[in-house]
């Protein structure tokens, strides 16, 4: 009977892990699916094409697939996480201590692919995109949009006398600068009476292509408008400043650079910078147990950036606002610990004064409607209550008639961006909110199309440190959706 | 495909074992695993299985010219032919581009060429051929007459990508007939189940841990020594992984390859380091080129000449950077060192401190094997044998060395010869008339938890790289 035992039980693992493959490959449901765990999409299931075989994508593809589709999958990450922390002997300030230095510096590629190659602006434009002649069908929501916001309607009586509009005060045009007479690598920095220390840095190379694209994107604005640019930092690194002798705040050379070499309309913002005075009079503007900013210091960022675009933000008090406590963020989801459970941050949830509607489209035909809250919103990461979390196009517009003057912003941005919709919902009519790692250009068009679509009058672009410098993907992705 | 991936175990691998267990006739059970190689092969790079077919028929021409040949010339004609065809194709995908880009900088010209796309597996199945070649040549192998069956041997999938390098007489007989019994099947499945634990569980996590750790000139002494030990594990259980893994499948077809590792971080000299590490192709060399050259039966200083040529080889072999080259010169010097200098001192040395000695050795070895740039070698080394130049600690290795305990203790406990003590108590007790009642179970349970840990870190995991790929 022994010597039974141990064929036999090889026997029943191969077949046991056959039935989970064959399940995986012709039982598994067809379609996208969402890991919150992991928040990204998951693999789905690969087109065999001989140009997939042959290229050795298809093989990639399957490995993927098998892997984001296996039966329990989160489960069964969850328990394999559980079980590396077996022994883990790490404590809180050990790990903040990496996520201080862990300074994100990537190394600018000097090979681009030709899918990678960096946009070009188009000419500059005069006036705001030209109105469809005739109403877009029902069916094509982005068009209809786009159409309802641009055609004026019919029953509209033009002006007998048109009154002189005032004349615009002229921008201030930027004093044209020489990249070669900046260092080959840039820093923002915090200083301390300890001494200065990096928050981020980036070689000058990839800071132009960051300027080439924000070009490119405000080349397509009308004439009056403007891109503003922010990088945040990830939060422990920023609350850092605190634990040090002396702080003096956060002073950096990347915003100014790519202020410098971009074009009039496009301004960058130092989101350390302006964050700094407030951080050190103890306001509340990073969170603790979560890599983001507060929704009170995207407030202070935010409202600055929009007087750029002349638009005011009403008081933080003044929006509808909730609160939950305990929050315990990202960096306790990836280090749970009591140190933080003993001191939690709190979420403030805002909502705009007026009321909204918030349509996520799939397709540039598809599109449901989601609440502006998700109060079903992943209990290990509650930042994502916003809107459920990042994910493809998405539009936020006023359902009582707005302003009349069809201010439409468009925003680029990471989860940094999310809580920031209740404040770009409060001055604009629309808000067209973009995360490149969610979007799927085949099926929505690309950018640009999506920006004249809209009528787009202003642009952010709000992005966490780590996607601009850890990792390229994330503006190569905007240069391939562009 | 890779063993360690899903696609390979939960379709591959119980079709193929399912179609060759269910079919008893040699010739079909050969078909079988002709294609399941070839498809296996081609899973990820279909274009470069013609490289592999083109240098299999060089040589199956190569070898009937030979075994047909009616003078000592006309053979050794085809055979010098045969190897050299194969070793041109390993040269071209492998070192053009080092090549000419290493004359164009001495030369002082700017022009670059871009590596072609090396062929998954060539450093392998080229040697696996030759070996073919020369021992039909020798006398020591019968001539393979169908094609088929010699293409068989060389695409083998269990042994194709990452070996160990077997030679066609330790496998011919199996072609030609072999029989898979429980014991060996079973066997099989937990030496296959081992190799997987050491791939995924120890060698990936290692990987992940050094991912981690800083580099170059920010490297602290204490990252310098832990990214040292972490590579050293993390390619000893990748390769060692990989070789149980394929030793194991071949039991469960049938096969019976040897062992490629045995424990070499026990041992006492390096010279005893390398009769333990990588056994199959430390045997390539010594019998295909150490032995041809005269081996050790030479002058002095005809002998060093020797060991330079094998040890530079045996570098060149792991890859087309001088990175490799100076790791083989470097082991090759330490071989050459303790023989004609230490020998007498080692031997009077208590084992403890040999053994220390060995593994300093040993693990500034893999650092010259890691750091393809000198730049970066040269900070690494500096970290770690000139501590005063550099931090002490950085949060960095202090946070992978803290959370990272149990993956370290197993590593160690792991490196150890642990299957063999276990097998020769065993023995004992049988020998002694006891029997070893809870043996198959303890091996079943053991088997199935690695198998069903390995599975779940493989699930979700995207870091799952095979560094002997590159070779």
């Amino acid at each position: 009977m022994r010597k039974y035992i141990l064929p036999a039980v090889a026997l029943i693992a191969l077949l046991l892990l056959f039935l989970v493959g064959a399940y995986e490959l012709f039982l598994t449901p067809d379609g996208p699916a969402f890991s919150e765990t992991e928040n990204r999409m998951l693999a789905e299931r690969p087109d065999f094409t001989f140009r997939d075989v042959f290229s050795g994508s298809f093989s990639d593809g399957t490995e993927r697939f098998l892997s984001d589709r296996f039966p329990a999958r989160a489960g069964i990450i969850r328990a394999t996480q559980s079980l590396r922390q077996i022994g883990n002997l790490a404590s809180l300030d050990d790990y903040m201590r990496v996520a201080e230095n862990d300074v994100p510096d990537m190394q600018y590629q000097e090979e681009v692919s030709d899918s990678e190659q960096i946009v070009t602006p188009r000419p500059a434009k005069t006036a705001v995109p030209t109105p469809e002649p005739t109403p877009q069908p029902a069916e094509t929501p982005i068009e209809s949009a786009s159409a309802a916001a641009e055609t004026p309607s019919p029953t509209a009586t033009p002006e007998p006398t048109p009154t002189p509009e005032p004349t615009p005060t002229p921008r201030p045009t930027k004093e044209p600068v020489n990249p070669d007479d900046y260092p080959s690598s840039m820093q923002c920095r915090m200083l301390s009476g300890d001494g200065n220390r990096t928050v981020y840095k980036g070689e000058k190379k990839l800071l132009k292509k960051i300027g080439a694209l924000l070009d490119a994107y405000a080349s397509l604005l009308p004439e009056d408008g403007v891109l503003s640019f922010t990088i945040v930092p990830y939060s422990s690194r920023a609350n850092r400043l605190l634990t040090y002798k002396d702080p003096q705040g956060f002073s950096s050379e990347v915003e100014p650079f790519i202020h410098a070499i971009t074009a009039d309309n496009v301004s960058a913002f130092c989101t350390v910078e302006l964050l700094g005075k407030p951080l050190m009079d103890g306001e509340y503007v990073f969170y603790r147990s979560d890599m983001h900013w507060t929704v009170y210091g995207a407030y202070l960022v935010i409202s600055r950036m929009m007087e750029e675009a002349g638009e005011t933000l009403p008081p933080y008090d003044a929006f509808p606002k909730e609160q939950e406590y305990p929050f315990l963020g990202t960096i306790y989801r990836d280090k749970p610990t009591k140190q933080m459970e003993k001191n939690p941050d709190t979420l403030d949830i805002l909502t705009p004064t007026h009321p909204v509607r918030v349509l996520r489209y799939e397709t540039a035909e598809q599109y449901q409607e989601i609440p502006l809250l998700d109060r079903n919103a992943n209990a290990r990461d509650r930042y994502t209550i916003y809107l459920g979390g990042p994910g493809n196009l998405t539009v936020i517009e006023r359902t009582d008639g707005g302003s009349g003057e069809n201010k439409t912003c468009f925003v680029l941005a990471d989860s940094y961006g999310l809580c920031t919709v209740p404040f770009f919902a409060e001055a604009y009519d629309r808000v067209v909110l973009y995360d490149p790692r969610f979007y799927t250009k085949n099926k929505i068009g690309s950018v640009s199309e999506v920006i004249e679509r809209f009528g787009v009058t202003d642009m952010y672009v709000i992005v966490g440190d780590t996607h601009v410098f850890f990792d390229d993907s994330f503006i190569s992705s905007c240069n391939k959706q562009y | 495909m890779v063993f360690s991936s899903l696609t390979f175990l939960c379709l591959f691998l119980p079709i193929v074992i399912g179609l060759h267990t269910l079919v008893k006739n040699t010739r079909a059970r050969n078909a079988i695993l002709l294609i399941a190689s070839l498809l296996f092969y081609a899973w990820g790079e279909p274009v470069w299985i013609l490289a592999m077919i083109f240098s299999t028929l060089v040589n199956y021409v190569s070898a009937r010219v030979i075994a047909g040949a009616q003078s000592q010339r006309a053979s050794k004609a085809a055979l010098i032919i045969g190897v050299l065809i194969s070793l041109s194709s390993l040269v071209f995908f492998k070192y053009s581009a080092f090549l000419v880009n290493s004359v164009c900088a001495l030369a002082g010209s700017s022009f670059r060429m871009t590596a072609p796309k090396l062929p998954i597996g060539i450093s392998f199945y080229t040697f696996q051929i030759i070996t073919y070649t020369v021992d039909v040549y020798r006398g020591e192998a019968r001539l393979q007459k169908n094609p088929f069956w010699l293409l068989l041997y060389v695409s083998l999938f269990p042994q194709l990508i990452a070996g160990p390098i077997v030679r066609f007489k330790q496998v011919a007989e199996a072609i030609e007939g072999r029989e898979v019994t429980r014991a060996g099947f079973g066997e099989g499945f937990f030496r296959f189940c081992l190799g997987l634990g050491k791939k995924v569980l120890l060698a990936n996590l290692c990987g992940e841990v050094l991912a981690t750790l800083p580099t170059g000139a920010e490297m602290s002494c204490l990252s310098g020594w832990l990214s040292a030990i972490l590579f050293s594990f993390q390619i000893f259980f990748d390769f060692s992984g990989y070789s149980e893994m394929a030793i194991g499948l071949g039991r469960m077809l049938g096969f019976r390859f040897a062992e490629n590792f045995d424990a070499p971080f026990i041992s006492k000299s390096v010279s005893e380091f390398w009769r333990r590490w990588h056994i199959s192709l430390g045997t390539f060399f010594r019998e295909y080129v150490y032995i041809p050259l005269g081996g050790n039966r030479v002058g002095t200083g005809r002998w060093i000449f020797n060991m330079i040529v094998v040890w530079g080889l045996t570098g060149i072999w792991h890859g087309a950077s001088w990175n490799y080259l100076l790791w083989g010169l470097y082991s090759g010097f330490f071989l050459i060192l303790e023989r004609l200098v230490l020998r007498r001192v080692l031997d009077k040395t208590p084992s403890v401190i040999r053994h220390i000695l060995v593994l300093l050795v040993m693990v500034a070895s893999m650092v010259i094997f890691r750091n393809e740039s000198f730049a970066a070698l040269g900070s690494q080394l500096k970290a770690m044998f000139a501590p005063w130049t550099v931090p002490a600690s950085d949060p960095f290795a202090v946070y992978a060395l803290k959370s990272n305990p149990v993956l370290l203790i197993a590593c160690v406990v792991c490196s150890l010869p642990l299957r063999k003590w276990a097998v020769k108590k065993f023995r004992e007790r049988r020998e002694r008339g006891k029997r070893n009642v809870l043996r198959p179970y303890g091996k079943a349970v053991l088997a199935v938890l690695i198998l069903g840990l390995s599975v779940m870190f493989l699930v979700g995991q995207s870091f799952n790289p095979f560094l002997y790929f590159r070779f």
